[in-house]
């Protein structure tokens, strides 16, 4: 028992590695959720100080668990609420943009990408980063945690209080609207 | 005959091969004569695929040393040094 202790308390994270590991993670989630830097400070210290609070038994993982998404969806949403003088955009319907007979209203092109669409500039993500910010809160949050954090729909349904359903049909929303930001920039010029 | 906003309405289920039987040949007609749904659902997949491509873990120096100073206030001390 012992030995295992020892091991246990060798493998226990110090409060500097908690902060390396975690600190940009829980920063990146918190910024694309509220949108601001100073928010974001805010959350990410919340959710660091209950980490440290509890290092004798966090056990160091390297992918961001779904327990600390969760705990750094709350505070985000805590502090949300919190600040109640600042607006979110109104609700766009971006299946709006189609005629009366369901045909689409303006011709749609192709898009000219990278062929390592991984390698994208800064000046590209930027752009995306703006377009996340600019969606309406109810959308980002579902689009955030399924597209960029990649959790399931039913994980998202659970971490939000919503239907399963409720997560499709808003991240569905979030896509379209987010392909018709994105659109302008990587279209490719009619010949 | 399906329209461009019923095959909008359904690109989630398109894009992720969730899509019912009975759809599937509706959705195949349609795309077989309208060039402009084949260019949305490609654009529809390729915005999910830059943002799964985004970087999840940035934190600008400026913001790290903000935050390192507000922990270290909260705890009272120095924030431990990095591994030897």
């Amino acid at each position: 028992m012992e030995e295992l202790s020892s091991v246990q308390h060798a493998l226990k994270p110090t409060v500097e590695q908690v902060f390396r590991e975690y600190a940009p993670r829980i920063y990146s989630l918190a910024l694309r959720l509220l949108g601001n830097e100073a928010d974001a400070e805010d959350v990410t210290q919340e959710v660091l100080l209950q980490l440290i609070r509890k290092l004798d038994t966090f056990r160091g993982e390297s992918a961001l668990p779904t327990w600390l998404h969760r705990l750094t969806v709350n505070a985000a949403l805590m502090h949300r609420r919190n600040r109640a003088t600042r607006s979110s955009p109104a609700i766009r319907e971006p299946l709006d943009n189609f005629l009366e007979n369901g045909a689409h209203a303006r011709p749609v092109h192709r898009w000219s990408l990278p062929p390592d669409q991984k390698a994208l500039d800064r000046e590209t993500r930027t752009l995306i980063d703006k377009a996340i910010a600019e969606l309406p809160e109810a959308y980002r949050d579902v689009f955030v945690l399924a597209d960029v954090e990649g959790l399931g729909n039913a994980e998202i349904a659970e971490m939000l209080a919503l239907s399963v359903a409720a997560v499709k049909s808003r991240l569905h929303r979030a896509r379209l609207l987010m392909r018709n930001a994105l659109a302008p920039h990587f279209e490719e010029v009619a010949v | 005959m399906m329209t461009c906003r019923e095959f909008a309405e359904i690109l989630i289920d398109f894009v992720s091969g969730d899509i019912a039987q009975d759809q599937r040949s509706l959705v195949e007609e349609h795309l077989g004569g309208c060039r402009h749904c084949v260019a949305y659902a490609e654009t529809y997949q390729l915005t999910i695929v830059v943002v799964r491509n985004l970087p999840k873990d940035a934190l600008p120096a400026h913001c790290e040393q903000r935050l390192r100073a507000r922990i270290e206030k909260e705890l009272g001390r120095a924030l431990d040094p990095p591994d030897a």
